[in-house]
């Protein structure tokens, strides 16, 4: 029946397409979710580790020797309070319950080090009492240890390290790029993945658990043509779906990350974004077939969305693998399915990427998901999967 | 009047599972549905099968439809095997149960050009078709109501048109009238009547006396997957009455009223 596979594809994007509330919940939504959650989570993490302005630091000093205080310059910054050493447990508790910032204990042999002469033994020590759990606190603790630092680098200097000015040559854009090329592959795979779980279930799960794929079938049309209609189709409306996340995320991840850079940073060239294009295509036929199957198995949408969950933690699983960068050059792991695309989308993004690697990946992901349509339609004619209720 | 379908020793087991064999008392774990079934349909006839729940009439009509596979046995429509030309059988026949349904996201309107497709029939000729059947079965007043907004009556009837959609020649309908209203009901024995006048070859099942009586020239009555009576109407009741001599087959084949 010529065309049977194009009517099936219109149809499933009339379904798609036509339908607000699943245009919303799986193309528009999860894009702008994950960009509201990673600004929101950004700005979170920033305001954590900032104190509020206008608070005054407030720490416990025991045993500081006269004028210390003010050597260090710490006047203004901190609001110092002398103790004795008896109440040290109890101002350790001060800590805790946040009454104090921070509680710094000087040793009795402080003074020696204005007698100290090298090689140097047993050097005093400060003990610096804090909560990480408060920002205020670790912010104190670092106001101390660094006020002292330069106290005793004052005092005893060997050498210097970067005491001037700006030394790391990577720029912010930089490394703003690279946390996107560090990030990208375990993103896009994950929303490949979850673009994949939401429409594949639905069409063919759902088409199953509604009794209407029965009204398919006894029709003319070949199960392979149903099943390549279905799988063209919901790879590409699955793949538009996981292209509005991982924009929704490219744009968001800056701000996760607490930087300044607009994202625009990694330059990405057009042979790169068709490389991507390809990689994403492929790796998304394997995972609607993947997919498929299981709907095509399971009685329910439920049940389908339930066993494709473990396969979405394997999925990450692989996506972490190219976390940091291309693992091997070795053709023969490029035929892998998906951990191919994981390490060509690291590779691509790295600049190492090679034409005949991408290659063989493109064509392993694509005669995996040939084989993913061939068992498609034999459960199509199967009638214990298509009937079993 | 040639024989269009011809069943030849159809059989059919179904798994039970462990449960349903406990509920149904079997010691065997293979339930036979369809026991060394044969019969043959002409056109221009209606052909009833007739026999309680469980019978296998449902399987049989399954088989035919080609959307389950027969253990043993063969049945040829318009001389394709359904086991080994699906595909042109499929062609040939409209195949409508309850159990068919259409998807409610979309109206009538759209899933008929949608079958038109589906069946190749292009598009002049569709528009043509849906015209004739929107019109017989008054679905034109609904045609872009979607189906999940539709009476379960209309719904029937637009099931019932999409299941005719290329005219085949074989119409297969499982219990047509169940869980229809009369006038809903009516309107479908009508249309089968009318399908049989043009010389198309229709098979029903049913449970119901009165549409077997009413209805088919032909009947085969099946009880335990067996077919237990197999004639003209008048052949098999001679001088008593359908009922009478249904509760007697069953009563020979083991079954117990109650």
């Amino acid at each position: 029946m010529k065309g049977a596979i194009a009517t099936v594809m219109k149809k499933e994007f009339k379904r798609f397409f036509g339908d607000f509330r699943l245009v919303s919940s799986s193309l528009i939504l999860p894009g702008l979710m994950v960009y509201i959650m990673y600004s929101f989570m950004g700005s979170a993490f920033l305001s954590f580790l900032s104190v509020e302005e206008g608070y005054i630091l407030k720490a416990a000093f025991i045993n500081m020797p006269q004028g210390l205080f003010s050597e260090l310059g710490l006047d203004g910054v901190i609001e110092p309070h002398y103790e004795s050493i008896e109440s040290l447990e109890m101002l350790k508790e001060s800590v805790k319950s946040q009454e104090y910032d921070a509680l710094a204990v000087f040793p009795d042999n402080f003074g020696d080090i204005e007698a100290i002469v090298f090689p140097v033994k047993d050097v005093p020590n400060v003990e610096i009492f804090y909560n990480s759990l408060e920002a205020k606190s670790s912010a104190a603790y670092s106001i101390i240890v660094d006020a002292l630092t330069m106290y005793e680098e004052s005092r005893v200097n060997l050498f210097d390290i970067n005491k001037a000015g700006e030394y790391n040559l990577a720029t912010d854009d930089e490394i703003a790029g690279f946390t996107i090329a560090m990030m990208l592959p375990i993103l896009l795979i994950m929303f490949l993945f979850t673009g994949s779980l939401a429409i594949a279930t639905e069409s063919i799960a759902g088409e199953k658990e509604r009794g209407t794929i029965s009204t398919l079938l006894v029709t003319p049309i070949k199960r392979s043509d149903l099943a390549l209609g279905k799988i063209f189709s919901l790879a590409l409306i699955a793949l538009l779906c996981s292209l509005t996340t991982t924009l929704g995320s490219l744009m968001s991840l800056p701000k996760l990350m607490g930087a300044e850079s607009d994202g625009a940073a990694i330059k990405i060239t057009p042979a790169m974004y068709a490389n991507l294009f390809l990689i994403s295509l492929s790796t998304i036929l394997v995972f609607i077939s993947i997919m498929s199957i299981i709907s095509a198995f399971a009685k329910s949408v439920k049940e389908a969305q339930a066993y494709g969950m473990p396969l979405m933690v394997v999925a990450v699983a692989l996506g972490a693998s190219g976390m940091f960068g291309p693992n091997s050059q070795n053709p023969v792991l490029y035929a892998i399915p998906v951990y191919n695309s994981v390490q060509s989308i690291s590779a691509i993004l790295a600049a190492k990427a090679s034409a005949l690697n991408i290659s063989i990946a493109v064509a392993s992901n694509t005669l995996f998901s040939a084989l993913g349509v061939v068992a498609l339609a034999l459960m199509f004619s199967n009638e214990k999967i298509m009937f079993s209720k | 009047m040639s024989v269009t379908v011809e069943v030849n020793a159809l059989c059919k087991t179904f798994e039970l599972s462990k449960k349903q064999m406990k509920i149904e008392g079997a010691k065997e774990r293979r339930k036979v549905a369809v026991d060394h079934l044969s019969f043959d349909a002409r056109d221009g006839e209606i052909f009833g099968l007739l026999g309680p729940n469980g019978a296998g009439k449902t399987t049989t009509l399954r088989i035919l439809a080609t959307l389950i596979k027969a253990d043993e046995g063969d049945a040829l429509v318009n001389g394709y095997s359904v086991a080994k030309n699906p595909e042109k059988v499929r062609e040939r026949i409209g195949f409508l149960t309850s159990e068919l349904k259409q998807e409610d996201f979309f109206t009538p309107n759209y899933l008929f050009g949608f079958f038109a497709s589906l069946y190749g029939i292009e598009s002049g000729a569709a528009k043509k078709r849906k015209e004739e059947l929107f019109g017989r079965f008054g679905i034109d007043g609904f045609s872009e109501v979607k189906v999940a907004n539709l009476s379960s009556g209309m719904k029937q009837k637009v099931s019932l048109a999409l299941s005719i959609i290329h005219d085949p020649g074989i119409i297969i309908f499982d219990e047509p009238t169940n869980g229809l209203d009369v006038i809903t009901a009516k309107a479908v024995t009508d249309f089968l009547a009318d399908l049989k006048e043009s010389g198309k070859t229709i098979i029903i099942s049913t449970h119901i006396f009165s549409i077997a009586e009413k209805l088919c020239d032909r009947i085969g009555i099946i009880i335990d997957g067996k077919m237990a009576a197999f004639g003209r109407l008048g052949e098999i009741t001679g001088e008593s009455s359908l009922e009478d001599v249904f509760f007697r087959l069953y009563e020979e084949a083991g079954g117990i009223l109650l």
